[in-house]
């Protein structure tokens, strides 16, 4: 059954107790009136004892207790989680750390040889350089050895 | 099927070293906790899952805590968080067929619970299948309509307390109210209709 269109939210809020004295006092003088809001008020009456059967029993102690446990469990489980994440991370830094030390190392190690063997290098070249010289410019290098050998 | 959850130790017994929420937070689930369970269960959680939802809806509160700027009220912002979460979770949980939507509404024990423990065992059915019949037609209506027909009918709050709530103004609740109960009164007499 309807609520005549409209008186029908008004009633429905004075239902509901959402009205004030002024209008409550008017909602009721209308629903004497009219057979359509009633019916409608009736039947929200009866959906609301039908809706009264899900009101669910008062929560036992022993219920709040388990939820309470459940709950700081939670709780550490998040903390583990965090924990989890915050070691995998760390666990990647170490590594990267050590990686970029290793790299660093292997860098230090590597060029004074090179270095050396640049320097090696360097030497054999103005060796040959010198072998090549003809000998009259070897007897007017004033820094030539003066044994008598011939180069 | 309710799922088991451990028992909690006894009383006094050490927790393991396990970190214990800060003092805001432990009052919170001490006030509200049961509030939020019963707001579970009238949203239509068994139990078992009511206890999974508090869980989810106070984890939530937890992590969203510091976002809370005074604007409403504690409770009103709590309920938010919780209806939310809860109708969430139990759509997850139709959606995931662990939960049919036309369960009747069970005990802690896991059974369906009778409205008069001393009545004969005709009458508890009875009021079992009238129950399990009111809860598979609020099943049926949108959510909008569902959830201010729990809050105003089962919560017994006030409309603009559902307003604040769902973030909606109160004309608007009025009309879902006034609309909710036409459509569950037709979702109702289909469901007899049908037996």
């Amino acid at each position: 059954m309807n609520a005549c269109h409209p008186w029908a939210r008004r009633v429905g809020a004075w239902f509901d107790e959402e009205v004030s004295e002024l209008e409550a006092a008017e909602v009721r003088a209308h629903l004497m009136d009219c057979p359509g809001c009633r019916a409608a008020v009736a039947e929200w009456r009866s959906l609301r004892g039908e809706l009264q059967l899900l009101q669910p029993a008062p929560v036992s102690a022993e219920a709040v207790a388990r939820m309470s446990y459940r709950f700081e469990e939670g709780l550490a489980g998040e903390v583990h989680s965090l924990s989890r994440g915050l070691r995998a991370w760390t666990m990647a830094a170490a590594v990267l750390l050590a990686f970029g030390l290793g790299l660093l190392m292997l860098e230090q190690r590597i060029l004074p040889a090179d270095v050396a063997a640049n320097d090696q290098r360097d030497i054999d070249r103005a060796v040959r350089e010198i072998l090549q010289r003809p000998a009259s410019a070897l007897a007017a290098d004033p820094a030539a050895p003066d044994d008598g050998t011939q180069r | 099927m309710p799922r088991a959850h451990p028992d909690p130790p006894p009383e006094g017994a050490p927790l393991g070293g396990r970190p214990r929420p800060d003092g805001r937070l432990e009052s919170l689930f001490r006030e509200f906790g049961p509030k939020v369970y019963g707001l579970a269960l009238r949203c239509g959680l068994d139990p078992s899952e009511a206890e999974d939802g508090v869980q989810e809806v106070f984890l939530k509160v937890q992590r969203r805590l510091d976002t809370f700027r005074g604007e409403s009220k504690l409770s009103t912002w709590l309920y938010q968080v919780a209806m939310n979460t809860l109708l969430d979770h139990r759509r997850k949980l139709v959606r995931q067929k662990r939960m049919l939507p036309f369960a009747a509404v069970t005990d802690e024990r896991g059974e369906v619970a009778a409205e008069d423990p001393g009545a004969g065992p005709e009458e508890q059915s009875s009021t079992a299948e009238r129950k399990a019949l009111v809860r598979r037609a609020l099943d049926k209506l949108p959510r909008k309509f569902k959830e201010v027909l729990v809050l105003r009918e089962l919560e017994g709050l006030s409309y603009r307390d559902i307003a604040r709530i769902l973030g909606t103004a109160q004309g608007t609740i009025e009309s879902r109210i006034f609309r909710g109960r036409a459509r569950l009164g037709e979702e109702l007499r289909r469901l007899k209709e049908g037996l």
